[in-house]
């Protein structure tokens, strides 16, 4: 089944707009428990009754960007946990809705490798997003241990100590240099001491990484 | 741009032809970080959040393609929010032998698209083997088959064209 997710807000025209551009059997919506009461939702309930579609709804914060880029990787990650056969197919429209949604959005797509598109009533752009490639795989299997060992204030030698069993030390120190040029973690002096931490940006990138894991079982 | 002149900030705007043409943008957007990385500057942050909708996408996918450390300061709130973003490195995502041929498909395109066959002699490997490629990237998204305008019975190999995005130039 071929699935489309939406952004969607109170003004339908690029969602409609990808609604007529691209091929779907199933329409989910992502959207503010508002947006339910606007015409434009009714309107699009209405058609898909007559045509006989699915439609769902995906209710976010639309002005709460962590919150859109959660259940969105979530969404994503349940469906396909169910398509045991992988025979379904996910699109996503980022071009409805608020600012912040769509960027969520497309930011999911990213970290989860769904085709992702913007499409408004005289154009419709493809952005880059590989199928089926995802955060996951633009990290080394090194520096995902080392990712999730990492605790707060810990030292290099603390981190060695703790994924030693499973690394040699200087694949650990390569894990941790490539880990903070990528903006993942940082380093905080601390007692006269050199303290490794998770960035923001880390914090969510583990967070989506172990969201992953958990699905897969 | 007063406000940051008052502040004594070195402050530089950069034109958009056309604040809606959301390739256009990120292509600007990142030949300029490209650019100011040339020249040795160190871009410490970009925020995202203003301009028209296609803007905010375009740099947003900019960023990710450059590996750029991205916020999304709130327009109400004033929340700086940092985004998980990693730096696709297309030599993590595709395999040498897609890029290869990535890159033939590409250079080809421009006067005649390839077909299998054709790109199959190209490489000097079976049509068998060239077909297996053909399927990896096919299901990810990065190339389409399309019938020849001039031959329907001949299929021809085409780029995708915002994957060229991710092939570096």
């Amino acid at each position: 089944m071929k699935i489309l997710l939406s952004t969607f807000g109170p003004d339908p025209e690029n969602t409609l707009a990808a609604m007529k551009a691209l091929p779907y059997q199933k329409l989910v919506l992502i959207m503010s428990e508002d947006s339910k009461d606007t015409p434009a939702f009714k309107m699009i309930v209405d058609n898909e009754a007559k045509a006989k579609g699915i439609v769902e709804t995906l209710i976010v914060d639309e002005y709460d960007l962590k919150d859109c880029f959660r259940s969105i990787t979530d969404y994503i990650l349940e469906e396909r946990n169910k398509d045991k056969k992988g025979e379904n197919e996910i699109i996503i429209n980022i071009s409805g809705g608020s600012k912040i949604l769509g960027d969520a959005a497309l930011l999911a797509a990213f970290e989860m490798g769904v085709p992702a598109f913007h499409c408004e009533k005289s154009r419709t752009v493809r952005f880059p997003v590989l199928r089926g490639v995802t955060l996951r795989d633009r990290l080394t299997e090194s520096q995902i241990a080392v990712l999730k060992e990492l605790g707060t204030m810990d030292t290099i030698d603390e981190i060695v100590e703790r994924v030693g069993d499973r690394l040699t030390e200087e694949t650990i120190r390569k894990a941790l240099r490539e880990l903070r040029q990528l903006g993942v973690i940082r380093t905080v002096p601390s007692d006269g001491k050199i303290t490794l931490e998770l960035t923001e940006a880390g914090i969510l990138v583990l967070e989506t990484i172990n969201r992953f894991e958990k699905m897969r079982g | 741009m007063n406000y940051c002149k008052n502040l004594r900030i070195p402050v530089d705007a950069i034109e958009l032809p056309d604040v809606f043409d959301l390739m256009g943008i990120a292509k600007r957007i990142r030949a300029d970080i490209r650019e100011w990385k040339k020249r040795g500057a160190k871009i410490a942050i970009f925020n995202i959040a203003g301009g028209t909708r296609p803007t905010s996408s375009a740099a947003l996918l900019a960023c990710i393609l450059e590996g750029i450390p991205t916020v999304y300061v709130h327009d109400v709130t004033y929340d700086e929010i940092t985004l998980p973003l990693l730096k696709i490195e297309y030599t993590k995502v595709l395999s040498a032998k897609e890029r290869k041929i990535l890159d033939v498909i590409r250079k080809a395109q421009a006067k005649r698209p390839l077909s299998e066959v054709e790109l199959a002699r190209q490489f000097g490997v079976t049509k068998a083997t060239m077909n297996y490629h053909v399927k990896q990237l096919l299901k990810k998204g990065a190339i389409a088959i399309t019938p020849d305008p001039e031959d329907t019975r001949r299929k021809q190999l085409t780029i995708e064209p915002t994957i060229e995005l991710l092939l570096g130039d």
